[in-house]
């Protein structure tokens, strides 16, 4: 038995496959944003918040760095109805994508801003900088920058894992391509074109980032830095 | 763009290279002394995990059943109703036992043998709502698991503002039945029976009959000396009576007569 490529059953539906792959774009989008935004704001309270504050958070991130996506996934969608919390399935989806997405972001941006050498901060105290400028010119957004490839390459980690979420019913880029595959029974064919389709988002979401990465951090641009 | 086509054939060649040295299917099981089976483990009483986490169930039995009396060594594997065909196209697989039904479609992609099988598909929903047609599924929520004939059957039959839901494998759907993520699904009456035996505070119950539906073994195409082999010992256990012993073990009903073709 030798196995023949047939892709026209599978182009046939390429407009479901566009329309699945806007829906993890989109979505991917939103967890990054939201996911980032999350991390960021937990960093600053882990390394300058009150001992309790730093403490749940801690417990946050070990839960979330420590437990597989899908249980995470399963827990919100299947496991919260029975305290009477029941999300659609795209509710769930992000709240889990976020949720994960917020935790390593977190540990990442934590680690930045726990890399500021104290001389700097020093520096800025001699130079008669207020708290709040020393705190965003010298801490914040040095960390940020010295983070970004690692905050980029878990973002499109997250835009890519954004396909478990077939499991619970939303219908994007795979949950379409398996809905193809079990009516075409052309699962070879149905796999080559998501591949590709995800590797086409997955390099678009990088250039995104290379171009935010030198419009964010002027530094960058002048060195040239690579995302 | 030649070359772009030899490219491809080479990765299918290289992807298949298993399955393109076989002759005939029953003598490398023969030869190899061991079968491959696929098998389902969410589809209780025809297939689950016992308290050892060992699949057992009605399909089970019949892939044990098969194996010895080919003679050889069984080796199950676990497959899900979305991937079952998949598993068996690309060669893992001898021959699949998952409550198969036979349709046009899967006929003109894999073999499937005279039924083995037969039951009717209820539509299974919370007793509070009420569902006596295929109409009264307009605007609830209906979970269905991809690829499935409920799949097909809710998708071609349900009204126009049926919300279809499409889940990976039957317990995902089950539990979102269960948790109220989804109002109705359908499976076969004997497995919503085991669903709302195990689950009274859901009261589920069984609604109406959406069709009737045979269940085949799936080999690959182009295996005829397997396939007779596998209808041969359909016929032999059908008239000797171990599989209507066997469904009454695991169903706890008589095995509805089973046509051949």
């Amino acid at each position: 038995m030798s196995y023949q490529l047939q892709f026209g059953s599978v182009l046939a539906n390429l407009d479901e496959l566009l329309d699945g792959a806007a829906t993890t774009l989109w979505m991917g989008a939103a967890t990054i944003l939201l996911g980032s935004v999350l991390g960021i704001v937990l960093a600053i309270l882990r390394t300058s918040g009150p001992a309790l504050c730093r403490r749940l958070i801690d417990g946050y991130v070990e839960i979330v760095r420590n437990t597989p996506f899908l249980v995470q996934l399963f827990f919100i969608f299947f496991g919260l109805p029975s305290i009477g919390i029941r999300l659609l399935p795209i509710e769930a989806a992000l709240l889990a994508l976020v949720f994960n997405l917020g935790g390593y972001a977190t540990e990442i941006v934590r680690a930045g801003i726990e890399s500021i050498h104290p001389g700097q901060i020093e520096a800025g105290l001699s130079l008669g900088l207020s708290r709040w400028r020393i705190y965003r010119h010298v801490v914040i957004v040095p960390a940020l920058e010295r983070v970004y490839p690692a905050l980029s390459s878990q973002s499109v980690l997250a835009l890519l894992g954004t396909s478990v979420v077939s499991q619970i019913s939303v219908v994007e880029l795979t949950a379409v391509g398996n809905t193809i595959q079990s009516a075409t029974y052309r699962a070879f064919e149905v796999y080559i074109v998501i591949t590709v389709l995800y590797l086409g988002l997955a390099f678009a979401s990088r250039g995104a980032f290379w171009l935010i990465g030198l419009a964010a951090f002027s530094r960058r641009r002048r060195l040239g830095a690579r995302a | 763009m030649r070359l772009k086509f030899l490219t491809m054939l080479m990765v299918a060649a290289c992807a298949l290279n298993a399955t393109a040295a076989r002759a005939d299917e029953l003598d490398d099981i023969l030869k190899r002394k061991k079968v491959l089976i696929a098998v389902q483990t969410d589809l209780p009483p025809y297939d689950t995990l016992d308290a050892n986490n060992q699949p057992v169930g009605y399909d089970i039995d019949v892939a044990k059943r098969i194996a010895s009396d080919l003679g050889v060594e069984l080796e199950l594997v676990i497959v899900s109703g979305a991937n079952r065909i998949p598993t068996l196209v690309s060669g893992k697989v001898d021959m699949v036992v998952a409550t198969l039904s036979p349709t046009p479609q899967r006929a003109a992609v894999i073999g499937l043998s005279s039924p083995y099988l037969a039951y009717s598909q209820y539509v299974i929903a919370p007793s509070a709502k009420s569902v006596k047609t295929l109409d009264d599924l307009k605007d609830l929520r209906v979970g269905v698991t991809r690829g499935t004939l409920q799949d097909d059957q809710i998708t071609r039959r349900a009204p126009k503002g049926t919300q279809i839901m499409r889940f990976e494998d039957d317990s995902s759907t089950a539990q979102a039945l269960l948790s109220g993520q989804i109002d109705a699904s359908a499976w076969g009456k004997s497995i919503n029976d085991e669903i709302i035996k195990k689950n009274p505070s859901s009261n589920l119950e069984n609604k109406f009959a959406l069709n009737s539906l045979y269940g085949s073994i799936g080999l690959r195409r182009g295996e005829p000396d397997l396939m007779r082999w596998i209808n041969t010992w359909i016929f032999v256990h059908k008239q000797d009576g171990w599989l209507s012993d066997t469904h009454k073990k695991w169903v706890g009903e008589d095995l509805p007569s089973l046509p051949a073709f």
